[in-house]
């Protein structure tokens, strides 16, 4: 109906969705609250969402919609981009929110539900077209879809209404789990209706990552083993597990953060430039990187691989207790709470390129960034002193949280009648360059998905891949006595870390 | 300004010497380095602003503006006073450095600003001086008040510009024909904070034709009415335009024998009935009512801080977004500020005032 309105045409400052419904599963959950209804009302604030348009939160707790609003109003209200609220997008925005309880594995449920949303549907002139989320333990994904499948909620059909699955991590926990859950979802669902979310691509300077990449002619040509040196991906977390201990003890940081998060970073960093923006063309590059990371041989893991856990200590002047003493961590444990990885693209572009990845809990502070050490220049034309006051390899630094941000880090002289070598930052931040905050990843993603762009989207290949090579290293933790390294809480990892990198001559950045 | 941004004022008037404005600025820089203690200063720019005043009025406008900007555009902002008529040195300049602090660091990011202030011929300097003193390799947006008129100053800033920002909210009838005229030029875009200010409403009274509502009735239709404050005609036409330009209606003829102005408009397969009422006393446009030759009618009435909607399903009202000057500038200044559509648009409403 939007395709016909010739109002609609030309209107630039937006991309604005069909009209359509968007159901939460696990609506009474702390995502719903913290991230999804937040990112929704910001939308609404925005003018982003169609005029037609309901929220329908779904959880087994039964709440009325006035209890659900009310709940959401107070969730905005702290996690909201644009506080404080605006009343008068706050009351619309509200007459669009619903509750329906049900049961994800209930078949009574979906019927139920189905009923709901069509009745919404002719209340407020929605067309049919839907956004299931599936924002529920892992364990209920295969119910959930099958029973939304055998509602009549969701098909193959690739046409309209439009009927859309966003799936939230982790998306299996292993290899042979992720393959299941594809077939159970893509024996359902389209490939095209299937949105497996990882917050990270919603990110801005993940978008800039190929912004800087492709639309300028200045990097691309350094970006490659020619010129590359190392590249350090780095996603640390300040904080411990907070309480977590039951979950953690099944992830671990490997699951947790490396084969989603970090692994969608390291294959933007290092994909070739795609045909298009199109989302296959995106994808289809990002999965050749990761079906190019070459495989660690048997036995070899721990030349490649640091783990660790850490031990209590002090971060950023707060008192951090030790892994061991989480609640809900098994005694001895050996989950990784810290683990480092070099890892080789076996790729014309890569090759002989070593990518440090580390990712870990109770780090000194929470940073996200992929660091382009180059190669140093050929000749020390200014002499060993020169290089050891303060000449240093050519960084380019793409922070992707927190102070979103670019800087290049060069050599300079340092006024004076000597020839003394600084190096010097030159920084671009997102904070202070433009004259407006980048959005919240789920702002973005969930626009995306009802706009029907899967490119910030994984696709099931690609999951699987990830899963192929992380869940090598699983297999071999699991069939090793070694003990995990320590490290104290607030510091930069364990000193086996340091060693992975001094072995090839380098050194983690202290970012 | 923003509680977190520091100024460094050089606090007394420079000359005319670039040298000597660019040598103020830098001791500015290092006087904010200095009290930066041990992070550097970093500066951001990514546009040359040149603003242009004639009156105390539109200085102080110019000056508020430019402080606004501060927190969201990181540029050299030339504010260009320009007073035929009054005494005192020909040519003054001012400079000023407005630093920010770095979220979560002490780092600062600094803007700059230069006051030109030209008295009788020392207008004719104003072009070179800007040339001067714009930093190279960023784009510069001349910043207008009210109609650019027939003049070299004009002529010489906006050969280095390439946006011109213009407001042509209150303008005059033959306003909008010299906003056009100037935005045919190749080297610059317009960007028209008037059309970016009735963004959120166009895209409100476009999604009244979204379903439920059949939009085809956009086709059908045999009256527009539009009723507005009697300063905001010109931002009316604009709207005007912008359905004459989406419906591709035709040629305006205008109706001669009413107290306000009317005009019939050929459409696919008839006539359009426009009739314009700049009486109300809401502010800016008060009401837009569509009606079909079917009898189909949807009509979109401000009340407040809201827009009510009245068509095929129950009335319904959303928030009418108003947005700030400066949300508007960096809006104007962005990929998007300027658009064929504003182009079509303005085209269409410059022939509402210029009826056959």
């Amino acid at each position: 109906m939007t395709d016909a309105n010739p109002l609609r045409q030309g209107l630039v400052d937006e991309r604005l969705p069909e009209p359509c419904t968007l159901v939460i599963f696990g609506a009474s959950g702390d995502l719903t609250k913290r991230k999804l209804v937040p990112a929704l009302y910001t939308l609404a604030a925005e003018r982003l969402l169609p005029s037609s348009f309901c929220i329908v939160g779904f959880a087994r707790k039964d709440v009325s919609d006035a209890a659900f609003r009310e709940e959401m109003k107070a969730a905005c209200e702290k996690f909201a981009r644009h506080r404080p609220l605006d009343p008068n997008v706050w009351d619309s925005f509200a007459q669009k929110l619903f509750f329906q309880v049900g049961d994800y594995d209930e078949a009574k449920s979906y019927q139920a539900l189905k009923a709901r949303l069509a009745a919404l549907d002719q209340e407020r002139g929605i067309p049919g077209n839907r956004v299931f989320y599936l924002s529920t333990p892992p364990s209920t994904f295969p119910v959930a879809v099958r029973r939304l499948g055998e509602a009549g909620l969701v098909d193959k059909e690739k046409g309209k209404p439009f009927r859309r699955v966003i799936i939230e991590k982790p998306f299996g926990t292993d290899l042979s789990t992720a393959q299941a859950l594809n077939a159970e979802v893509l024996g359902v669902l389209d490939e095209s209706s299937v949105y497996r979310i990882d917050h990270y691509l919603g990110k801005e300077t993940v978008q800039n990552l190929m912004v800087l990449r492709f639309a300028n002619g200045l990097f691309e040509p350094l970006w490659n083993n020619r010129y590359v040196d190392h590249v350090q991906i780095t996603g640390a977390e300040a904080l411990g597990i907070e309480g977590r201990g039951g979950y953690f003890e099944q992830a671990g940081i490997l699951r947790d953060m490396v084969q989603n998060h970090l692994f969608q970073v390291l294959a933007i960093t290092a994909m070739e430039p795609p045909v298009s923006t199109h989302a296959d063309d995106l994808r289809d590059e990002k999965v050749k990187v990761l079906k190019a990371l070459r495989p660690i041989p048997e036995g070899r893991v721990d030349e490649f691989v640091v783990r660790g856990q850490y031990r209590a200590g002090t971060v950023a002047g707060r008192r951090q207790v030790s892994y061991q003493e989480e609640p809900g961590v098994v005694p001895g444990s050996k989950r990784e709470t810290y683990v480092a990885l070099k890892l080789f693209i076996d790729n014309w572009r890569w090759a002989g390129v070593p990518f440090y990845l580390r990712s870990a809990k109770a780090m000194p502070k929470k940073v996200t960034e992929v660091a382009l050490v180059f190669r140093e220049a050929p000749l020390r034309l200014f002499g060993e002193r020169a290089r050891t006051v303060g000449q240093a390899p050519n960084v380019l630094a793409i922070r992707i949280q927190p102070d979103e941000g670019v800087s290049l880090r060069f050599g300079a002289k340092v006024p004076g009648n000597t020839m003394e070598i600084q190096p010097v930052n030159m920084e671009f931040r997102y904070g202070t360059s433009f004259g407006q905050e980048p959005p919240e990843a789920y702002e973005r993603l969930l626009l995306d998905c009802m706009l029907g762009d899967q490119a910030l989207f994984t696709r099931g290949d690609e999951v699987e891949a990830s899963w192929r090579f992380i869940s090598r290293i699983h297999q071999a933790w699991e069939s090793s006595s070694a003990d995990i390294d320590t490290y104290e809480a607030g510091t930069w990892g364990p000193a086996e870390a340091d060693r992975l990198l001094l072995r090839a001559g380098h050194q983690w950045r202290r970012p | 300004m923003s509680p977190d941004v520091e100024r460094f004022t050089g606090g007394h008037a420079v000359g005319v010497d670039v040298a000597a404005i660019e040598r103020d600025l830098a001791g500015l820089w290092r006087k904010a380095s200095a009290s930066g203690a041990e992070r550097s200063v970093t500066r951001a720019c990514a546009w040359n602003l040149v603003v242009h005043a004639t009156t105390d009025a539109e200085l102080a406008r110019a000056k508020t503006l430019a402080d606004a900007l501060v927190a969201v555009v990181p540029s050299r902002t030339l504010v260009l006073s320009q007073r035929t008529n009054a005494l005192g040195p020909e040519v003054e300049a001012f400079v000023t450095a407005n630093c920010r602090m770095m979220p979560g660091g002490g780092k600062l990011v600094c803007t700059e600003e230069i006051t030109i202030e030209a008295r009788g011929r020392g207008s004719d300097h104003l072009p070179s001086l800007t040339r001067a003193l714009l930093v190279p390799d960023i784009p510069t947006a001349v910043l207008w008040a009210g109609v650019p008129p027939h003049a070299p100053l004009v002529d010489e800033l906006l050969a280095v510009a390439d946006r011109l920002v213009v407001d042509t909210t209150h303008l005059g009838s033959d306003g909008l024909g010299r906003i056009e005229q100037l935005g045919n030029k190749a080297t610059h875009k317009v960007g028209d904070l008037a059309w970016l200010r009735t963004a959120p409403r166009r895209r409100v009274i476009a999604g009244a034709f979204d379903a439920p509502v059949d939009a085809g009735m956009l086709y059908r239709l045999k009256r527009v009415s539009l009723d507005c404050a009697p300063d905001a005609v010109a931002s009316a036409k604009l709207m005007l335009g912008w359905l004459g330009a989406r419906l591709s209606w035709g040629t305006p003829e205008a109706i001669d024998d009413r107290d306000a102005p009317g005009w019939m408009v050929p459409r696919q397969q008839g006539k359009v009935l426009v009739d314009l009422s700049p009486t109300a006393t809401t502010p800016g446009i008060a009401r837009l009512a569509f009606e079909s030759d079917q009898g189909e009618r949807v009509r979109i009435t401000s009340t407040d801080a809201c827009l009510t909607i009245e068509g095929a399903g129950p009335p319904h009202t959303v928030p009418h977004v108003t947005l700030p000057d400066e949300a508007l500038v960096v809006a104007a200044l962005g990929p998007r500020g300027s658009d064929r559509l504003y182009q079509a648009a303005l085209h269409r409403a410059v022939e509402l005032e210029d009826p056959t």
